[in-house]
Order: structure tokens, then C-alpha cells, then sequence
């Protein structure tokens, strides 16, 4: 009896300390964009198979963490922090020492990652990213908006087009316009004029066609016009 | 052709799928609300800087003493059995916790804590059972239940020395001062004595064993370290006049007995320079103190207060008395109790449970949660209500519409009384509404100007809605019998607060009745209360009429059936006993999940009777299961697919989704069920994939389709999200429930099931689905994480038509598909709760808003945590970068450019007419 106690004593020391092991890491606190990485005491590091999870927490020192009466087996360690994104590692624990590898989401587990070094180290990627911002006001977005454009060049012809064709010599501007008529219809040739309801309605607005009275004195407009 | 570049338009401006809370909506759209969970006083520590507590819900945490914040916190996994865990004062910066591990609770878990700052400074793992006692002189010394004591370093946690007591002696609890350490004991559970072992020089040595008592029946120590020597308390039961005490020194123990002046109940022990201080609690509840002096081996009583209903706390030979106005504090001497200091204080009505004391301040708790610090100096510092951290169950309430609450039923009046009466009527009425003009016109142009409508902010004190409907009540029923009333437009402020609703009955559920301000509360042996939802009155209570003997309500049953709505409470006993109008006429199906099994069942002409029984395959165990919520709205019958086509959505309101978990081969199942008829729907497994089946199943079913996640191992480590979308067909246009609606009894065709899962990074705790008001708003799945943090995904994300391995087609597109991708969820934009850190919550309920586009999420379980969610975009809400004074400028810059082009046009226009132009 007695000795049956003394060896369930023994098995019972054994399955609690033997396979037992503590894993020793840090989290790398090296300066990211000027500003050393600070880590919060509520920063948990977590290593986790199906068969068990443990949780540790940042030390006093503000980097490192010690896991302690880990068993044997292969984990996930994983960090939890509001501020930061930390890689996911893959670590290896057996009786022949500890073994890290850098994994990622998905990856099948067979496949080892590359090796990393032991103690773990692991380096925030980045600051952790939970909102968007409103774009502003932005005169110069203002000026790469297409359609505004498109209205600002329409009001450069309005404006701009009458009076570099008053520029032109007489001559030259009637034979720009002789060409024009040749070509394309007067109306559009005349944009000031054009008649959008007989262009609608099929007619050729000219001098020639007489539709509503209106076009017909816009017409009879265009046509002294061009006597100039 | 139109509707195609529509729809494209649309698919492409919802092409973007992270939708991330903007910077200026945070802190402002949501709030949060830490708690710590319930305070044992044994494992509470005052000190002038802080209360460090550990919590019955696992939280260790350090509290301000000015403001009652929370310092730090962390969410341990130590089990929080009061035998198993032990929280020490380490030093004057440190706080040492040991606890048994959750896993293995013969392994011990020793953590010593910052106090000020929360970071770890060293811990250990300790083998040999849970810890029975802790002491700290210089070293750390902790007995564990398997009869070992183990010596610690303070400074860096590494064991020293370790003894183990011989067979035979069973560990009790352990004392330890500057020059020994002594080991209460019980031998073979009847002589109570101690060992006294040396641990100077580092190596525990048994040293002596002195027998204090042969036959002590009860050993409920006391220990109180301190004074001459420490001293040990014990009880002889049958007897309440008597308390053993003995001090413990090295070469002998002469125990000597105390009779107290009254009957006891319980007692307390604490030594202080002056001698031993009993805090005795009659059995008539009162309490008073005794003061006893060791002299020449005898104890002689020195002073005692006077028994009083006020609660007694004593710490280093201050004696604290609170009573409900004022807190005092006595010194104690040999020659009895000095009065030092009196406040007058405001105490919560609540009954006092305890008083804990540090230098000048108390921790008092009270019977319903709430935690009051008040010190001897300025009275009460601040109230803590952590009932809220144990919920038994939510709910959102909606508020009056603004001039409903006051008008309604005067409308009504004028409806149907006499023209002339009702016409005198509606004038007083609106000359009394006059009184509140100026105030509205304030508020318009308030309004007007600013263009927000939270300008004019909702009184807090009102119980009416905001202009959006995001001001709602949430009401929770908690474990300690009671309900509050959050307001969710004030940051969770409490609107109302109930103690013991049902007479100290425990509340099951709590169900809203027709109208918005009815609220049912019922209680697990049959109390049913009225509760009006707006202010918190309990209008009734009752007893469930013909309520079983030893019977207990499990759960509470709402449904509506013809337009009426019935309230019902299932009991233990498989009775169904109906609370809110008379057992319906018709039949009514309907299903439970009782242990491991599914039955269904019928109520039918007031009888139940049970119609079928879903046995899972053997070694499964139910993990959870969901139903769809009524209250979800479908607006379309079908999917309209990018040629036009439709796909017709499977919308039987009877599906139950039952998860299931085998333990021996770490394998998940998930089976729907038509909860009418019992007929099995669909079913998926997940074997060989090692499923982390401790962790469960979490599963959410909204209006076609069920989404589900679990973590396994194989093929790839994580946290699998699976969606099953259900068809009525695959074949697109077809659909065989065309002419008429289809019945649970018809043999009709299965549902088509689609799915696909997908990996997400972080382990899913709970999940949930959005509602809007009227349904056509697109649905995001609600996931809490055990990161502290909750998630939003979209279910546009989680759609089993979305291609793999290839580009959308055009019409895929159209459709708003995008290419298969099992990783989701990486972006950390999808986590709504942002910087907060959300700990242990295990529930999420959702609620609509007026406005179609806005959803009201309430998470809770250990912390609380509210936000508004829009998952189509706020549609039909101005953004809050919307520039009314741009949109002004604009409008009067138009104007004066007409005022300046129209008589430029007008010259123009009449001189072309006379032909004159230029």
C-alpha cells in the first residue's frame, strides 16, 4: 500500500515537473518612427494548442514575459494589445529544447515557417489602426474632380473662344468660317446661336429654314452677322 | 441597360468591404463601462493609494481611492473559489495573488503584481494542490492542500526550501513571523495542533509539533498575525458562547476559552499592539467588539462596545463602526475603545454585506453590488455598482416619442368626448403646450444653426427618445435579484435602478410585454413581477397560480402568434405555465433543448404534449444552438443575381441551428432542424480537424442562412468561420413555394445549402447578427473577441456564392461578389470597440434605431460596452464632415454670379435681336 503511494507520489512528480518548461521571451521595444515602443501591463501574450492555453503578461521591465510550466507540444503564440500588431508565431516545444518559427494565418501546419531565434523576440509590426478619417476640404481634390473641370472648360470656349475670334483679322475669320460651313453645320458652327428644339427636332437651323419665329430671327441674326 | 449601370454603380461603391469607425464618431457614438465583478472582502486589500481586489469573476484589479476608477485590470484564468485563492499584500508597492490554475487545480499559480502600475513582477508554478494558506514574513511561505509548504524568494519568486508534512496531518493554514513559522494542522481530522518550523537560514526543518486542542469538532481557524505571538482561533459547535483561542509560540500552546457576551454567529479575529480584538456578529445580527489582553497566560477582557446594528471593521487597532449616516473610527486601547473621528456619510439603502478597512478608509459592499469607499476623513469617496457585471439577461427598451407621453391619450380624450367639451379640452391643451414655445424655438434654431441635431442634447432625466431613436434604455437583470436601467444617449448613465424586483427570488428572464414600457420579470420559482420599463416602478407581483412544489422556471418563453402575444414560463418539471394572456386556442409548436437532447413540442388545448426528439450521434454534447430572431424583417424574397435571374432564399421562420461538440475525437457538428415538425434540415461535421471543444461552437442564424465559428488545429490553426447560405433551389427562378406558403408538415423539397468558411484571426467568443428597422440594410455578423475587442464583419464578406479561385465575372460582379479569400478579418478596422479594452463579455444584442440605417449594438457579460453601427453606410443620415456653411457659401456665391451675368445676358440677348451685337 505504502509503496503504491510512493510510486503514484513519484509518477505524480514526474508528469508535473519533468515535462514541465518554461519558455523566456521578449517584446521588442527598439525605436519605430522616431519614438521607442511602449507596452501597456495589460499587453497579454498568449500561447495556445487545443490541449492548452496559457497566458502571460508583460513584466515590470516592459518587455519581456516568461511562460512557465509549459508541457510539451507545438503552440500559437499570439499577442494581445490595443496598441499594436504583432506577428503570429509557431513554437515547437519538446524535450530536445525549444524551437521558433514565424507562421502566419492559414498557413497548413505542416509547413514550419523560417526558424527564429530563441529567447522569442517579437516586433510590433505596427501601431494598430482602428479608424478613418473624413477628407477635408482640398482645393487642389477640388481641381481633380473631372466634372469640374469639364465646367470650367466649358466656360473657357463661352468666354474665352468670341473673343480670340474678334482677335482675327477679318479676312482670316471669314475664311475660317467659310470652311466651318463647308464642314459642319452653321448651327453648331455657332454655338451662341444654336437652336437646340429645331436641332432636336431634326431641322438643319440655318438661314434658309424657317421654323418658330424665334429661330427665325435668330437665324436672320446669325446671317447679317456674318456680313461683318 | 439603366438598371445594369445602376447596379454596377452600386457594386462599386460597396466595393470597398472595410468600413471603419470614423476618428471623430469614437468616444462619441460609443461608450464603455469597466466593472471588476463581485468584491469578497478576504480578497480585498485598502490602502490609502488603492483597493486592490481579485473578483469572483477572475478580475484582479487595483481601484483609485479618490475616484473609484480602474487603475489596471487583468482578466486571470485563476479560478476564484474563495478556498482556492489567497491575496496578500507582498510589500508597500505589491500584491501577491495565489491561486489554483483553471486547468489543473493541484498546480498552484503564485503572481506577484505591481500595485501601482499592474505589470507582472515575478510568478511561479507550484505542484502539490491549491494553496491553503498564505503568509508573508520576509520570504513568502504557502501551504498547499497536498500538506506542502513551499518557501518563496520575495524578490524573484524562486523556491528556497519546501517541507512536506508528515502523513497524517491534514494542512489547515499557516502563520509565519520574523523567527518561525508555524503550520496549523489537524491530525487525522481530530487533534488540532501546529508545527513549528525554523526558516532562517532558508531550509524549513521540522522543529516541533505542539498539540493545541485533542478533539476540536469544528476547525474554522482564525489566525491574527501580530502582536506578542500569532494566535489561533477555533470553534466548538452546539455551543455559541465559546471560542477557543490559543496563541502559538514555540514551546507550548495553553489554549484558553472565550466567553463572549452573547451568543455569536460569527466572529473575527485581529491583533494589534493593545492585545486581541474579537469582532463578534450576534445572532441577532448585531455586532460588537471584544478587547482581550494576554497576561500571565491568561486572556482578560479590557473593553467591549456596546452591540450595534452598524457594521464593525477593525484594522491595526483602529475599530471602524458604518452605520447607513456616518462612519467612525475608534482607537483601541487597554483600557477599551476611544472615539477618533466621525463622518457623517450617505449610504446606499442596500444592506450592508461588509466592511473592509485599511488606515482611514473602508470598502463597505452592499447586498445589491454596489461598493461604497468611505473614509473617516471626507466620508464617501465614490460608489461602485458592479452588479452589472453579472448579467442574467438584457434588453433594449425603446422611449417615448417626443409629445407622445403627453398627448396620447388626450388625443384620444378629444376623440371621443363632446365636440364642445373636447374643443375646451384641445384649447387648454395647446395653451398649456405654449408654455413650452420659447424653449422649442431656442432649441429649432439651435438646431437650425448648427445643423446637428444633437445640439439641443435629450434630458437626461426625461424618458423621451432623441430626434434618430438612439436614445433607448437598456435594461439588465442581474444575479443579485436586481434590474438597472442604462441610458444608452448618456453614456450609461443609470436611467433607473430596482433592488430585489421579485422578493428575493433570482431572475430568469426578463420579456417585453405589447407596449413599450411593459416589462415582465420572472423569477426561477415562480414570482412574476410587473415592471414599468420607463421608470422602473414594479407595478405588480405575483405568484404563478398553479406553480409545481420544488419546481423552478428555467427559462422564459415569448412568442406572438395571430397578432397576440403570449408570455410563458418553462419550468424544470416540463410545465409551460403562460404569464401574459390566456393559453392560446390554437396549437402551438414549438422546441426545447433540454440537456443533450432536442424535443419538440405542441401546446394544444391547454395541454403540452411532446411531438418529436432530435438525438444527436452518440459522444456529441449540445454546444449552443440559435433561432432567428423575430423581430428580423425580410424585405425580398430572393437574391437577384447579375443576369437578372433570382435565386429564392430558404425563409422558414422554424429553423433551430443546434451545434454539437465530441469530446473524444475533437469533432464539431451543426445540425438545423425545423423546430415544427423536427425534420433535419442540414446537417455538417467537422471531424479530423481537432476542434477545440472546450471552446464550443458559436452560431447566429439570420434570415437564410447561419453562420457558425470553432477553432481547430487541422488542416490550418484557427478560428474557422463558416457560412451556410440556404435556397429554396439551386436552379435559379425556380422556386416550388411559389403559389402559396409552405408548411412544416408538408413533405416539402430540402433547402439548397451553399457554404464556405474562412479563417479569422483572433478566437470568436460569441456571435450576433445586426437588425434594422425595416430589413433592407445589409446584415454585419457582431463578434466578440477573448482579445477584449469586437468585431464587425459585413455578411456581404460571408457569402458562400463568392468565386474561388478566379476573378468575379461581370455579372458576379454586379452581384457585389468579390474573389474567394479565406483570411478575413485582418484589417483591424473591423473592430468596432477600438482602444477599449471590453473584457469578458459573452452576449450581444441588437436593436434598430428610427433610421433604417443604424443599428444599436449592447455587448455585455463582464464590462458593458454600446455602440451604433450602420452597415450599408448612414445612408439617410448627413455625415458629420457634411459643411452646411460650404453648401451655404456655394448657394450664395451661385447668386451673385447670376445677379452679375443676368444683365450681361440680357444686353446680350437684345442686342443680338436688333442685330447689334457687340
Amino acid at each position: 500500500m505504502l509503496r503504491w503511494k510512493v510510486i503514484f507520489t513519484v509518477l505524480f512528480y514526474i508528469a508535473h515537473t519533468v515535462s514541465a518548461y518554461s519558455l523566456r521571451g521578449f517584446l521588442d521595444s527598439t525605436i519605430a518612427n522616431g519614438r521607442p515602443v511602449t507596452f501597456s501591463p495589460t499587453t497579454e501574450v498568449v500561447l495556445r494548442s487545443v490541449e492548452a492555453k496559457h497566458k502571460s503578461y508583460v513584466r515590470a521591465d516592459g518587455e519581456s514575459f516568461v511562460f512557465l510550466n509549459v508541457t510539451a507540444g507545438s503552440y500559437v503564440l499570439s499577442v494581445n494589445s490595443i496598441e499594436h500588431v504583432f506577428p503570429t508565431l509557431r513554437i515547437d516545444v519538446a524535450e530536445n529544447g525549444v524551437e521558433v518559427f514565424l507562421t502566419h494565418r492559414g498557413n497548413e501546419w505542416g509547413f514550419k515557417g523560417p526558424r527564429q531565434p530563441y529567447p522569442i523576440e517579437l516586433k510590433p509590426f505596427a501601431p494598430a489602426v482602428y479608424y478613418q478619417y473624413r477628407e477635408g476640404f482640398n482645393v487642389l481634390k477640388l481641381f481633380k474632380n473631372p466634372m469640374l473641370l469639364i465646367g470650367l472648360l466649358t466656360l473657357v470656349m463661352v468666354f474665352v473662344l468670341p473673343k480670340m475670334m474678334d482677335s482675327l483679322d477679318p479676312e482670316q475669320l471669314k475664311e475660317i468660317q467659310q470652311q466651318q460651313a463647308k464642314s459642319v453645320p452653321s448651327a453648331i458652327a455657332n454655338p451662341m446661336n444654336f437652336d437646340v428644339a429645331s436641332y432636336l427636332a431634326g431641322k438643319t437651323a440655318g438661314p434658309s429654314t424657317s421654323g418658330s419665329s424665334a429661330s427665325q430671327s435668330k437665324s436672320a441674326g446669325s446671317a447679317r452677322s456674318r456680313k461683318h | 441597360m439603366h438598371v445594369r449601370a445602376l447596379s454596377l454603380f452600386l457594386a462599386l461603391a460597396t466595393a470597398t468591404l472595410v468600413r471603419a469607425l470614423f476618428a471623430d464618431e469614437a468616444f462619441v457614438v460609443d461608450w464603455h463601462i469597466a466593472s471588476i465583478g463581485s468584491i469578497a472582502p478576504s480578497r480585498a486589500l485598502v490602502s490609502p493609494d488603492s483597493v486592490t481586489v481579485f473578483s469572483e469573476s477572475s478580475v484582479l484589479a487595483s481601484l483609485d481611492t479618490v475616484n473609484g476608477t480602474v487603475r489596471w485590470r487583468h482578466l486571470l484564468d485563476e479560478s476564484a473559489v474563495s478556498q482556492h485563492s489567497h491575496l496578500t499584500r507582498l510589500d508597500s508597492s505589491a500584491v501577491l495573488l495565489v491561486a489554483a490554475t483553471p486547468a489543473d487545480a493541484a498546480i498552484t499559480h503564485v503572481a506577484a503584481w505591481f500595485e501601482d502600475s499592474g505589470y507582472l513582477i515575478w510568478d511561479a508554478y507550484l505542484s502539490g494542490g491549491a494553496p491553503v494558506g498564505v503568509s508573508v514574513a520576509g520570504d513568502v511561505y504557502i501551504l498547499l492542500s497536498g500538506g506542502k509548504i513551499q518557501r518563496l524568494s520575495r524578490s524573484t519568486g524562486s523556491v528556497v526550501g519546501e517541507y512536506s508534512l508528515p502523513d497524517g496531518y491534514s494542512p489547515v493554514d499557516i502563520v509565519a513571523s520574523k523567527d518561525s513559522i508555524s503550520v496549523i494542522t489537524r491530525k487525522q481530522d481530530k487533534g488540532l495542533g501546529y508545527f513549528v518550523l525554523t526558516g532562517g537560514s532558508g531550509e524549513l526543518a521540522d522543529d516541533t509539533y505542539i498539540l493545541i486542542d485533542k478533539n476540536p469538532a469544528a476547525v474554522s481557524v482564525t489566525k491574527a498575525e501580530g502582536y506578542n505571538s500569532n494566535i489561533i482561533a477555533w470553534t466548538v459547535p452546539g455551543e455559541f458562547m465559546t471560542i477557543k483561542i490559543a496563541g502559538m509560540s514555540g514551546t507550548s500552546a495553553q489554549p484558553l476559552t472565550v466567553t463572549p457576551k452573547a451568543p455569536y454567529a460569527s466572529f473575527s479575529l485581529t491583533s494589534s499592539t493593545s492585545g486581541v480584538v474579537a469582532t463578534i456578529t450576534g445572532i441577532d445580527g448585531k455586532s460588537w467588539t471584544e478587547t482581550y489582553i494576554f497576561s500571565r497566560g491568561k486572556l482578560t477582557l479590557v473593553g467591549a462596545t456596546d452591540p450595534t446594528e452598524s457594521a464593525l471593521a477593525v484594522s491595526d487597532g483602529t475599530l471602524f463602526k458604518i452605520s447607513k449616516t456616518s462612519i467612525s473610527s475608534f482607537a483601541l486601547t487597554t483600557t477599551g475603545a476611544k472615539l477618533a473621528s466621525n463622518t457623517e456619510i450617505q449610504l446606499p439603502p442596500s444592506s450592508v454585506e461588509f466592511a473592509k478597512c485599511g488606515s482611514s478608509a473602508c470598502l463597505v459592499g452592499f447586498k445589491n453590488g454596489e461598493y461604497v469607499l468611505a473614509t473617516t476623513t471626507t466620508g464617501v469617496a465614490w460608489t461602485r455598482d458592479e452588479s452589472i457585471a453579472d448579467v442574467v439577461s438584457a434588453l433594449f427598451v425603446d422611449l417615448e416619442e417626443e409629445g407622445e407621453s403627453s398627448s396620447l391619450g388626450e388625443v384620444l380624450f378629444e376623440e371621443n368626448a363632446a365636440p364642445l367639451q373636447a374643443y375646451i379640452h384641445r384649447v387648454r391643451r395647446h395653451w398649456k403646450a405654449l408654455a413650452g414655445l420659447p424653449q422649442y424655438l431656442i432649441g429649432f434654431f439651435q438646431r437650425f444653426l448648427s445643423g446637428d441635431y444633437d445640439a439641443v442634447p435629450v434630458d437626461p432625466n426625461s424618458t423621451v427618445s432623441d430626434t434618430f431613436g438612439f436614445r433607448k434604455f437598456v435594461v439588465l437583470a442581474t444575479t443579485r435579484g436586481s434590474l438597472r436601467a442604462l441610458d444608452t444617449a448618456h453614456a450609461g448613465a443609470f436611467a433607473w435602478k430596482v433592488d430585489d424586483v421579485l422578493e428575493s427570488d433570482a431572475i430568469v428572464g426578463i420579456v417585453q410585454g405589447d407596449a413599450k414600457d411593459e416589462l415582465y420579470v420572472v423569477g426561477a420559482f415562480g414570482t412574476v413581477a410587473y415592471v414599468n420599463a420607463l421608470t422602473g416602478k414594479v407595478m405588480t407581483i405575483s405568484k404563478i397560480a398553479d406553480f409545481g412544489l420544488g419546481d423552478k422556471v428555467e427559462s422564459v418563453v415569448a412568442f406572438v402568434h395571430d397578432g397576440v402575444q403570449y408570455i410563458a414560463a418553462w419550468t424544470a418539471h416540463g410545465q409551460l405555465h403562460f404569464l401574459k394572456a390566456s393559453s392560446p386556442a390554437t396549437s402551438i409548436y414549438f422546441s426545447k433543448v433540454i440537456d443533450n437532447v432536442v424535443a419538440g413540442y405542441v401546446f394544444k388545448e391547454d395541454r403540452l404534449i411532446p411531438t418529436w426528439q432530435f438525438t444527436l450521434p452518440t459522444s456529441y454534447k449540445i454546444s449552443s444552438f440559435a433561432a432567428r430572431h423575430p423581430g428580423d424583417k425580410t424585405v425580398s424574397l430572393g437574391r437577384v443575381l447579375g443576369d437578372r435571374s433570382v435565386l429564392y432564399k430558404y425563409l422558414n421562420p422554424h429553423i433551430l441551428a443546434v451545434a454539437a461538440v465530441d469530446d473524444t475525437t475533437k469533432s464539431a457538428a451543426v445540425f438545423l432542424i425545423d423546430d415544427v415538425s423536427g425534420r433535419l434540415l442540414y446537417s455538417s461535421f467537422h471531424e479530423n480537424e481537432a476542434v477545440d471543444t472546450a471552446a464550443g461552437v458559436k452560431l447566429v442564424v439570420g434570415e437564410h442562412w447561419v453562420v457558425y465559428s470553432y477553432w481547430s488545429d487541422l488542416p490550418a490553426r484557427g478560428e474557422k468561420l463558416v457560412v451556410l447560405d440556404m435556397y429554396e433551389s439551386d436552379i435559379k427562378n425556380e422556386r416550388w413555394s411559389k403559389d402559396q406558403n409552405f408548411s412544416s408538415f408538408t413533405e416539402t423539397p430540402l433547402p439548397f445549402v451553399q457554404g464556405q468558411a474562412y479563417l479569422f484571426p483572433e478566437h470568436i467568443t460569441s456571435l450576433a447578427v445586426s437588425r434594422s428597422r425595416f430589413g433592407i440594410t445589409n446584415r454585419d455578423i457582431i463578434a466578440t473577441l477573448d482579445t477584449a475587442q469586437i468585431a464587425v464583419l459585413p455578411k456581404r464578406l460571408l457569402d458562400a456564392r463568392r468565386p474561388i479561385n478566379r476573378d468575379p465575372t461581370n455579372d458576379e460582379k454586379e452581384e457585389g461578389l468579390v474573389k474567394y479569400d479565406a483570411l478575413i478579418g485582418e484589417d483591424k478596422r473591423f473592430i468596432v470597440s477600438h482602444v477599449y479594452n471590453v473584457l469578458g463579455t459573452k452576449k450581444t444584442i441588437c436593436s434598430p434605431a428610427y433610421l433604417e440605417s443604424t443599428v444599436l449594438v449592447f455587448a455585455y457579460g463582464l464590462d458593458l460596452f454600446f455602440t451604433r453601427i450602420t452597415p450599408s453606410q448612414p445612408f439617410d443620415l448627413l455625415s458629420k464632415s457634411f459643411n452646411k456653411g460650404q453648401l451655404l457659401l456655394t448657394i450664395f456665391a451661385l447668386m451673385v454670379g447670376v445677379r452679375f451675368t443676368s444683365p450681361i445676358v440680357k444686353r446680350k440677348q437684345l442686342n443680338m435681336r436688333w442685330g447689334t451685337q457687340k
